[in-house]
């Protein structure tokens, strides 16, 4: 099992899980739990769940939320449903729930989705804001443009302006936002039990190429946020260096406060010392999710303050 | 995108394809993007936003339809207009997968229809829970009833999500 990996990967995750490193192993070498998102402004939850159960599809509520569900039996793929074409719900895992949920915009805020295909998060911030206010989802890659728009109109997300763009660049975007959503785009080694592909591709080099463009980004949502302003910043890695060393960076060089996490409870905390080394206490104040917790990736979350 | 802000009264031409959709304009400011041909819906707060913006758009609010040669009505419009209980077509549960799956529908796939059908009328297709699935064209009249042969020609449906 150990053999599929590259030797320094293996190396920086007993160094990082310690004694439960063969958790994470084992975890990423089994199927991960779907989960599915009802999309409440479209349907109740009750029934949503009654007509999935009426199909033999078997769902246990997750702990930090009350409309998102692990999908437990799966007779048919699920996206083939009615119910799924309605867009009745969003399938995800269920790791990727948490940032709108911590970020919990209202309705009049105006939001930033700084990398925001295939949708998922944008759609999740819609409904939370129910509709209202507005969203400003960009995304640099035009070809995953078209998966983001799908979904805002399946799921009848109708606060979301899209755009083009590359979120380092929005210097000049005219507006000054609320809260800003940051799913960073990562080495995603977290993902490992769901792309086994990346077992392969995975070099130690992606972790500093990811960080500056990470920091870049921060550094950008620094400028685009009023004072005041909520930044979520999370990615699918297990490293450090994407995660706190970047939270390090947005507090000491740029100005943020970080803030405790509402679902804190429901996760692990952040990393204080990694790879021999002490990093700031205040990074306890992180979230990580380990894979093994409850069976999906693998997910770390920040949430900042400009002061 | 070349969007402009147009007055809801110029398509009421839209009006004599679903009657009364335009009513869905209301409390909406209405774009036309003259590239795309589409129109897309914003409420105010979101079309406020959009014009501070400095950089061209993809997409806004709700996308509403496209306009050509023939005008397309997107999911919105569908959902929306499935309410108004007009130039509707009930399937059944065997209609209902096979209209996903972008079939036309013949009698033993429909189980009823609004009285103000008329050939070659643009209707809205929906399950027994009054579910929009999608447009179609009528093949037939309220007044003749259903026959034999295609009797709902799929224009869109939203089995499209999971081709796309």
């Amino acid at each position: 099992m150990r053999s599929n990996y590259p030797n320094f990967f293996l190396e920086r995750l007993k160094n990082l899980f310690g004694s439960n490193f063969n958790k994470v192993i084992a975890a990423y070498s089994r199927k991960p739990t779907k989960a599915i998102r009802i999309n409440t402004t479209k349907v109740g939850v009750n029934r949503c769940l009654s007509r999935l159960r009426a199909k033999g599809y078997v769902l246990s509520k997750v702990p930090w939320s009350n409309y998102i569900f692990f999908l437990m039996r799966e007779p048919k793929p699920i996206s083939t449903t009615v119910e799924y074409l309605m867009g009745y719900f969003y399938v995800l895992d269920p790791a990727s729930t948490l940032p709108p949920i911590e970020l919990s915009p209202s309705q009049n805020d105006l939001v930033l989705d700084m990398a925001a295909s295939p949708g998922g998060k944008t759609t999740h911030l819609s409904q939370l804001m129910n509709n209202k206010g507005t969203i400003v989802a960009v995304d640099s890659n035009k070809e995953r443009l078209d998966s983001l728009k799908n979904n805002i109109e399946r799921m009848g997300a109708q606060n979301v302006i899209v755009l083009n763009a590359d979120s380092r660049n929005l210097q000049k975007i005219g507006v000054q936002f609320d809260k800003i959503l940051l799913d960073a785009p990562c080495s995603s080694d977290g993902t490992m039990a769901k792309n086994p592909e990346l077992r392969k591709k995975i070099k130690k080099e992606d972790y500093a190429r990811f960080q500056k463009l990470q920091k870049s980004l921060v550094k950008s949502a620094y400028n685009l946020l009023k004072k005041g302003g909520i930044l979520v910043y999370s990615t699918c890695s297990t490293a450090p260096e994407e995660n706190e060393e970047v939270v390090e960076f947005a507090v000491n060089e740029l100005g943020f406060k970080l803030l405790p996490l509402k679902i804190g409870k429901y996760i692990d905390k952040g990393m204080v010392s990694f790879f021999g080394q002490k990093h700031s206490q205040f990074l306890s104040k992180c979230g990580r999710v380990v894979p093994f917790k409850y069976n999906t990736q693998a997910f770390f979350l920040a949430k900042l303050v400009k002061v | 995108m070349v969007l402009k802000q147009v007055n809801p009264r110029e398509f009421k031409w839209m009006d004599s394809i679903l009657p009364g959709v335009t009513k869905l304009f209301s409390g909406k400011v209405v774009l036309y993007d003259d590239e795309s041909k589409k129109v897309f819906l914003a409420s105010k707060g979101v079309y406020n936003v959009l014009s501070k913006l400095h950089i061209p758009v993809e997409w806004i609010g709700v996308f509403f339809a496209e306009v050509g040669e023939e005008i397309k009505f997107g999911f919105y419009v569908a959902e929306k207009y499935s309410k108004f209980g007009k130039k509707r077509v009930v399937v059944t549960k065997f209609g209902e997968e096979k209209f996903l799956y972008r079939r036309n529908l013949t009698k033993k796939y429909i189980s009823s229809f609004s009285n103000d059908i008329s050939k070659g009328d643009i209707v809205v297709v929906t399950n027994k829970f009054n579910e929009a699935l999608g447009f179609g064209k009528a093949m037939f009249s309220s007044e003749e009833g259903i026959k034999e042969g295609t009797l709902v020609k799929n224009i869109l449906d939203r089995g499209f999500f999971v081709k796309h």
